[in-house]
């Protein structure tokens, strides 16, 4: 087996090889711990391994079972892939790490270090599917081990929150899998390059065109966007809170990675109207609404939660402008959204920890008490809203430029409005949280950041690592923007990716 | 490297802040001004070559793929504001550690001063547009903290919100204009637009492009109607307001314009929008001066006005004009900046601002009352203050503007007589008198706090008698960079008696005049409620609010909490874009052939699916859930049917399966469930709706697809191959184990990760869960 194809089935196979360790450490949490700790720092290493090789050959592609290309299932690996499957690596990494400290019981604790790799196994094989089908069953993979994360514990309010997305999430798999079968219908395959080839071929019949709507509805439900976004709010309380925001920010970014995938190598629709205005009205609805669900809410955590919703909103504006810039844009956004939003909700945690509340009201003086997390947040809240120079900054600004040179300065104009509402309702936070004092009743479980960080170690740690990977990212975002560049350039020129899968 | 060593070196204090506090907490400020007083020094080395005709230049890669390099320029208006910028920035850190003495926050009020002053030196040094706006918005980001440094005060932390939303609102426009203007001109560098300013004026979307920019700039210079922020920031401490508010920050949209204007001054846009925005603003900042009693008030609408008359001067955009815009800056923030801190010292001092109250302070406070009656000289425009110098080429630029020159006249008479006003009122009716008795027992302001104003308004005084040495040398090369011709400025103090200096005159008359009957007007103001007239905040004020309004009512209806709605949103979604794409799409719908193909009905066929049928209307129906349960069960058993008549008898297997687990495991649990939820008729109905357009669209899909001719390669590969190539006979079985083997193996572990969560719900209770 050569090199190329030794990494990438190893960082397919290292969570499952994971999971199963720690299935049979069942009872053991410290065992199994440290099998966690080697195998989340392996699947990075890995991961980086996968990227270097995709920077210096374009595209690993893996012919499962070695049949004729395009008869058995594919796995490919392009720039795209790769980074998605580095930052999804990275992030399992300090979600990781960060949900150390929040279990107490045993068997909770089994359970979680199991299923956790189970969740990663599932994003990953789903950034490197190259086959429609193969890509339900990871998405399978994925909804069971996240419902099983959400359902740790088992509180009433945390079943009710995790039903509505299993529910929806059954429905859109559903409505995904009626996709696949008029894709069949139509194309005889279910191998996405092998699709979109003879898509191209039928020439945008109408049939077609509905069959991409089964995908976008699907997919679409999976990134949360306009109106589809239903399941994410009501995750918020399914908490603890690392699972959460791990899970919501990751499976809303597979869903913008499918959408990508999809609408350029299979059904490209730059050059479709239709659908151009079908998604820039969803981008344009997506960020309005969320940002104003965000400005509505008066909890931490909610407040968070709607922004995700919104921002995904920019992620399809780059996709909807569909020029090479603007889904490197979209792509820079994403990279950004998961690290800042993360962060985000990290530090969200962190303060329910210390002041045992997630409501706004409840909660205050955090600038005099703990200036450092103050200092923490507002990095990374400014970066949200698109400070420059922080991450949201580039991403607001290479969409804008994408959008007025394509003419489409509507949704630029849109999107530069929803900042503004984006900055209004994180100063809520701010307010709220940070600049208020603390109101009568409340009161803080230790008293200063150095002893917020004996308490939590690992929690501070993963919060302070990821500030710097931000201001890391905004003060040299250089080779990131030029990444997501390649990457956006191979998936709109199609062809390298299609001959690669099909060894033509 | 230099340039950029010199900005880093500007933020450096956010960094060192805490650390110098830490050594010396009472001296910290203090000792930070080291900072702002090299980069004055190094400032000061650089305006000599600068006068002598030298402009720098320096450009370090940071992010090719935008284009954006780290582009520094030191030219005749950056090195201008540079030396306002560091040289305030000395007086104003030894004042700001002097009046927070006793603050326990000190040490963060420097951290936010640091970054203000860094972001400032960066957006007066930048080389490119996209670089100042980097800045920019760094100075509105400071800005919101320091008028929020009280922040445990609701009122500080709603001006803060105030000020930033509108800043940034600005921001957002001016971000917009210069992506426009570098996609049109393809540079954003200012070198090359101002070498070539057909770049964008060739563009055909010039007169937006200006616009947005001006948004920006009328924003974050509080031009009428974006204004009302600066009054409400007056809501931060003394340093801030002097330093942010009047002599730095303020002027950043001016700065910006007067980079701009040799691009954009010949448009007749330009020439006519700025001199009204302008000329109204400070019309406007003047009487809403005089109708205040709060110091600080007053100082802020005098900054609007005065800013107006920057803005009408650069509009004006004639030599003279461009001249005096840059010489009334230098004036203005003399004395302002002055002002600002005497009113600090007073309040910190007496304990109340409001100019009725105060009398007499002059022996408490001698030498407070100094700097304040230098200043207010200068403010008024007396011989030989330099802010006669500025009064005198303002009135001659005025005159001598191409159109309105008589309106113009006129409204800078009016602003000039209430500045005058004002200045008495300041300079000379709080200090004398009879002492007042005042909150706080009046004494004279420690060292620190003393050593700012008299600085400042020595200078106001110094630069007036040595004009022709100080000012003119610097104020030539700036306003030769913002008129981008060469051309000489001429600054003196004695003109001769010319008309201009008649008009000077009477201006003082008049504002004694406006002096002595200051309060009447002011009771008028007060009958007619002008003074608390919110005028555009209003529009601010009641934005928030219906924001909020139409915020929550939109997330009431899509995040109602009731998952059918959520799905019939979805489905309805579905079949709407379905029928969109259909619609509008390319192609045509076969409605002909739909029906017409080969449906033969067997017999049984129609059995089963009425079957169905009765069952699915009895699932709906039913107030039972025993009842539901099976006949949903009788749904599956027909689909299974159904596999099984046309030729799958395995898929039929698996689902008959699936039935027959369902039916039995929901019975018994059918006694643990709780209450059967009755949902009301009129709802069920309404959801019928939805059920049948998403069951007829998927019908019709199914009927189209049928149309098309599948291929099939891919059965023939696997028929040819499994066999000779896998070693299985059955197809099904060597597809499952082999061809799709890695499916089958997610599928498998679906399954077991499904038997984890079982026992999770099951057997795992007790998880230490806070704050839900």
């Amino acid at each position: 087996m050569e090199y190329n194809q030794l990494i990438l089935s190893s960082v397919l196979l290292l969570p499952l090889i994971a999971a199963i360790l720690n299935l049979f450490l069942w009872g053991n949490s410290r065992a199994q711990r440290w099998v966690g700790n080697l195998f989340v720092v392996l699947h990075l290493v890995v991961s980086a391994l996968v990227l270097k090789q995709t920077v210096a050959h374009s595209m690993i592609v893996l012919n499962v079972g070695d049949w004729l290309h395009g008869y058995g299932i594919m796995l490919a690996v392009d720039a795209l892939s790769a980074g998605m499957i580095a930052m999804a690596s990275l992030l399992a990494l300090l979600a990781w790490f960060y949900s150390y400290e929040w279990f107490t019981s045993e068997s909770v604790k089994a359970l979680f270090n199991v299923v956790y790799f189970f969740l990663l196994m599932g994003l990953t094989g789903a950034f490197m599917a190259a086959d429609l089908f193969n890509l339900y069953v990871w998405f399978e993979v994925l909804l069971v081990s996240s419902f099983v994360l959400f359902t740790l514990g088992g509180k009433k309010a945390q079943l009710e929150g995790t039903l509505k997305y299993v529910a929806i999430n059954v429905f859109s798999s559903t409505i995904f899998l009626a996709g696949i079968g008029v894709i069949y219908g139509l194309t005889g395959t279910v191998n996405m390059a092998a699709a979109g080839i003879a898509l191209d071929s039928l020439g945008q019949s109408s049939l077609a065109n509905v069959a991409a709507v089964f995908f976008l509805v699907s997919f679409g439900i999976k990134a949360a966007v306009f109106p589809l976004f239903f399941w994410l709010p009501a995750t918020y309380h399914t908490a603890p809170i690392g699972i959460s925001s791990l899970v919501v920010a990751l499976m809303t970014k597979v869903g913008v990675y499918v959408l990508i995938r999809f609408f350029t190598i299979v059904f490209p629709i730059s050059e479709n109207e239709v659908f151009r205005v079908v998604f820039m009205l969803i981008a344009a609805f997506t960020m309005v609404v969320g940002v104003f669900g965000a400005a509505a809410q008066s909890d931490f955590r909610k407040i968070l939660s709607f922004h995700i919703v919104s921002q995904i909103g920019y992620m399809i504006m780059g996709l909807a402008i569909g020029t090479p810039l603007a889904i490197a844009g979209a792509l820079f956004f994403l990279l950004h959204n998961v690290l800042v939003k993360t962060n985000l909700f990290f530090i969200s945690g962190l303060v329910n920890r210390v002041a045992g509340s997630y409501s706004l009201k409840q909660l205050g003086g955090v600038l005099t008490q703990f200036p450092l997390l103050a200092l923490v947040f507002a990095i990374s809240a400014f970066a949200l809203t698109g400070v420059p120079p922080l991450t949201g900054f580039w991403g607001k600004f290479i969409l804008a430029k994408a959008g007025f040179m394509a003419g489409d300065w509507e949704i630029v104009t849109v999107s530069l409005a929803v900042s503004l509402i984006t900055l209004f309702s994180m100063t809520k936070i701010w307010n709220q949280v940070f600049w208020k004092p603390l109101p009568q009743g409340s009161s803080f479980s230790v008293s200063t950041f150095s002893q917020m960080a004996k308490s939590y170690p690992s929690m501070v740690l993963v919060v302070l690592c990821l500030t710097v990977i931000i201001l890391g990212v905004s003060f040299f975002p250089n080779q990131f923007i030029e990444y997501a560049e390649r990457a956006a350039q191979y998936v709109v020129n199609r062809t390298d990716y299609i001959n690669a899968v099909l060894n033509r | 490297m230099e340039i950029l060593l010199a900005v880093l070196l500007s933020f450096s204090g956010a960094i060192l802040s805490p650390l110098v506090h830490g050594l010396t907490r009472k001296r910290g400020g203090a000792l930070l001004s080291v900072i702002p007083f090299l980069l004055f020094a190094w400032a000061s080395v650089k305006m000599w070559h600068v006068v002598d005709g030298a402009t720098f230049q320096e450009t370090i890669p940071w992010i090719q793929s935008l284009g954006l390099d780290l582009v520094f320029r030191i030219d005749g208006l950056s090195i201008f504001f540079l030396m306002l910028i560091t040289g305030f920035g000395v007086l104003i850190h030894i004042y700001a550690n002097a009046y927070l003495s006793h603050d326990t926050n000190k040490p963060r009020f420097f951290v936010f001063l640091s970054l203000f002053m860094g972001s400032m030196v960066g957006l007066v040094l930048s080389g490119s547009l996209l670089l100042l706006f980097v800045f920019w918005e760094l100075t509105s980001l400071s800005s919101y903290m320091l008028i929020g440094y009280y922040h445990e005060r609701e009122k500080s932390r709603d001006s803060a919100l105030q000020a930033m939303l509108v800043t940034v609102l600005g921001g957002l426009f001016m971000l917009a204009g210069i992506v426009l203007l570098g996609a049109d001109a393809g540079t954003l560098r200012i070198d090359e637009l101002l070498a070539n300013p057909q770049l964008v004026l060739n563009s055909p979307n010039i007169n937006i492009i200006l616009v947005l920019l001006l948004m920006g700039a009328f924003t974050k210079s509080a031009q009428f109607p974006f204004h009302f922020w600066l009054p409400n920031a007056m809501e931060a401490p003394a340093p801030v307001s002097a330093y942010l508010h009047s002599t730095t920050m303020v002027k950043a949209g001016v700065f910006l314009l007067a980079r701009i204007s040799p691009i954009f001054s010949e448009l007749p846009l330009w020439t006519t929008l700025l001199p009204a925005v302008g000329g109204f603003t400070m019309v406007y900042g003047a009487v809403m001066a005089l109708f205040s009693t709060d110091l600080k008030k007053i100082l802020a609408y005098t900054t609007i006005s005065a800013l107006g008359i920057m803005v009408m001067l650069l509009g004006i955009g004639t030599v003279l004009a461009v001249q005096a815009a840059m010489v009334f800056v230098l004036a203005h923030a003399l004395y302002k900046g002055t002002l600002f801190m005497v009113v600090g010292n007073i309040d910190h001092e007496a304990g109340t601002r409001d100019v009725n109250q105060l009398s007499g302070l002059r022996k408490a406070m001698p030498f407070t009352f100094v700097a304040a009656a230098l200043a207010a000289m200068s403010m008024s425009g007396v011989l030989p203050f330099f802010g006669f110098v500025a009064k005198e080429i303002l009135y001659g630029a005025a005159a001598d503007s191409p159109g309105w020159s008589y309106l113009t006249l006129a409204a800078v008479f009016v602003a000039g007589a209430v500045f005058a006003a004002l200045s008495i009122e300041i300079g000379y009716k709080i200090f004398f008198g009879d002492e007042a008795k005042l909150p706080k027992h009046p004494h004279e302001a420690p060292l620190g706090m003393l050593l700012g104003p008299l600085v400042a308004s020595g200078f106001g005084l110094l630069g007036g008698v040595l004009v022709e040495q100080v000012a003119q040398p610097l104020l030539h090369h700036t306003s030769n960079v913002v008129h981008n011709v060469d051309s000489v400025l001429k600054l003196t103090l004695w003109h001769g008696f010319t008309l201009i200096f008649g008009l000077s005159l009477l201006t003082l008359a008049a504002g004694y005049g406006v002096y002595i009957i200051r309060s009447r007007v002011r009771a008028v103001a007060v009958r007619l409620n002008l003074s608390n007239l919110t005028g555009p905040e209003s529009a601010y004020l009641q934005f928030i609010p219906s924001l909020l309004k139409v915020a929550k009512g939109q997330t009431r209806f899509f995040q109602s909490g009731l998952l059918r709605n959520y799905m019939v949103i979805i489905s309805t979604f579905l079949v709407g874009t379905i029928a969109l794409v259909a619609a509008f799409g390319n192609g045509s719908i076969p409605w002909a052939n739909l029906f017409s193909s080969d449906f033969g009905f067997r017999w049984y066929e129609v059995l089963v699916v009425v079957a169905m049928l009765v069952a699915l209307v009895l699932s709906i129906s039913s107030q039972s859930r025993l009842t539901v349960i099976v006949s949903l069960g009788v749904i599956g058993y027909g689909t299974a049917m159904l596999f099984l008549f046309f030729g799958a008898p395995d898929v039929a297997m698996t689902q008959f399966l699936i039935e027959t687990l369902t039916v039995v495991l929901f019975v018994l649990i059918l006694f643990k469930l709780p209450k059967f939820v009755d949902v009301p008729l009129r709802v069920r109905l309404r959801l019928m709706v939805p059920a049948i357009l998403f069951g007829a669209v998927m019908a019709f899909v199914l009927l189209w697809l049928h149309q098309s001719e599948t291929s099939t390669a891919l059965k023939d590969y696997f028929a040819q191959n499994s066999y000779v190539a896998a070693k299985g006979k059955n197809i099904v079985n060597v597809i499952l184990v082999d061809f799709r083997g890695l499916d089958t193996l997610g599928e498998i572990t679906v399954l077991g990760i499904a038997a984890l969560g079982v026992y999770s719900l099951l057997k795992v209770r007790d998880v230490r869960r806070i704050g839900s």
